[in-house]
């Protein structure tokens, strides 16, 4: 079982917190239920060109995998970033094909306009 | 130089104190922000060192708080030339038993109180200031931070995104410090510490001078060409088995 947890267009400072928080809590419950996590973020917020509330949840959310598998890809806590062009949902190819592969705290970049930037 | 105005957050804290004294001693009038009343004390103390300084409490997480930094800036009447967003805490927790008061208190302060500020001076840069988020190397993942680890994380993003967006009459960048030797980190036990040194390829542990030295590279005109980058001082750490 794959679940879905999605950054969402910031609504400003205040909204931050908020955001953060409920895909934390999406992210925890669902690595106790043993399910995989895939955080869908905007790719363009990896790197900082949309708003700046946009950047500070999208980085966020990459720290949130990492913590996440920090403490848990050991005892098999399951967690992924996949950055698409607008945030859109990744083609279910993609996320069998992760599911198949059992990979945990990778980020995988579907946009090709960030070839040549920095890795987030 | 001419005389030019820094802003350290935290200012009473583990990173800000050496931060500070070595902006002052690089010439920099100062402003130290802490919640922490003790930042008086740290302003004493740098004045009977030479430095120019000033102080200012104020709660980061609040409006007021932000008003009051802009107003103590401008009664100085110095240009602001660099902000340095230092402050910070830490509310410790596993995954599975982070409360949602930890969680809101440690991305608040260390996030968004950050941006709050940094938005909040804007008008008060001048041309070519620069803007300096307190990282940390745990923005890479860390046992028991997830609060911790999004937090400085979402400061690197914040990062980015400033760089572009004010760039180029300021820039941004973040510190990500490693492993550093403070009160915290002497509090461990001696065969922990010892073990986390040893993967640390620098082969020591680093100093506080070492993350202030990069502050105040990123602060000056040497770094007049980076922005919207961040600068890992962890001795290699971040890149060790």
């Amino acid at each position: 079982m794959t679940s879905l947890v999605r950054q969402r267009p910031c609504q400003g400072l205040g909204d931050i917190a908020g955001q953060l928080r409920s895909a934390f809590e999406a992210t925890r419950d669902a690595v106790a239920a043993e399910a995989s996590v895939i955080i869908v973020v905007r790719s363009a917020d990896l790197l900082g060109q949309g708003s700046l509330e946009d950047a500070a949840v999208a980085t966020g959310l990459l720290g949130l995998m990492r913590a996440v598998v920090f403490e848990g890809g050991a005892k098999g806590w399951r967690v992924n970033v996949v950055a698409t062009v607008t945030g859109e949902d990744p083609p279910s190819e993609v996320l069998s094909a992760l599911d198949l592969a059992g990979v945990t705290g990778q980020v995988l970049n579907l946009n090709t306009a960030t070839v040549g930037k920095v890795v987030p | 130089m001419t005389t030019q105005l820094a802003v350290i957050t935290g200012a009473a804290g583990g990173l800000g104190v050496p931060i500070s004294r070595r902006l002052g001693k690089a010439g920099y009038e100062l402003l130290l922000v802490d919640l922490n009343p003790a930042v008086e004390d740290v302003v004493a103390e740098l004045r009977a060192e030479g430095t120019v300084a000033h102080s200012c409490v104020a709660d980061l997480s609040t409006d007021s708080g932000v008003a009051a930094v802009a107003d103590a800036v401008r009664v100085t009447g110095t240009p602001l030339r660099t902000l340095v967003n230092n402050a910070g805490i830490t509310r410790d927790a596993r995954v599975q038993k982070m409360t949602v008061e930890q969680f809101d208190q440690v991305i608040e302060v260390n996030l968004v109180a950050a941006m709050r500020l940094t938005i909040g001076l804007e008008e008060l840069f001048v041309e070519g200031s620069s803007v300096i988020c307190m990282s940390s190397r745990a923005a890479l993942g860390n046992f028991g931070q997830a609060n911790y680890v999004m937090s400085k994380s979402g400061l690197i993003g914040f990062t980015r995104a400033l760089a572009q967006q004010w760039a180029p009459r300021v820039r941004a960048n973040a510190v990500a410090p490693g492993l550093v030797d403070t009160p915290m980190t002497r509090a461990m036990p001696s065969e922990v510490l010892a073990g986390l040194v040893a993967k640390v390829p620098a082969g020591r542990i680093g100093t506080s001078e070492d993350i202030a030295a990069a502050v105040e590279f990123l602060a000056s005109d040497a770094a007049s060409y980076v922005t919207g980058q961040t600068l890992i001082v962890c001795g290699g750490r971040s890149l060790a088995t």
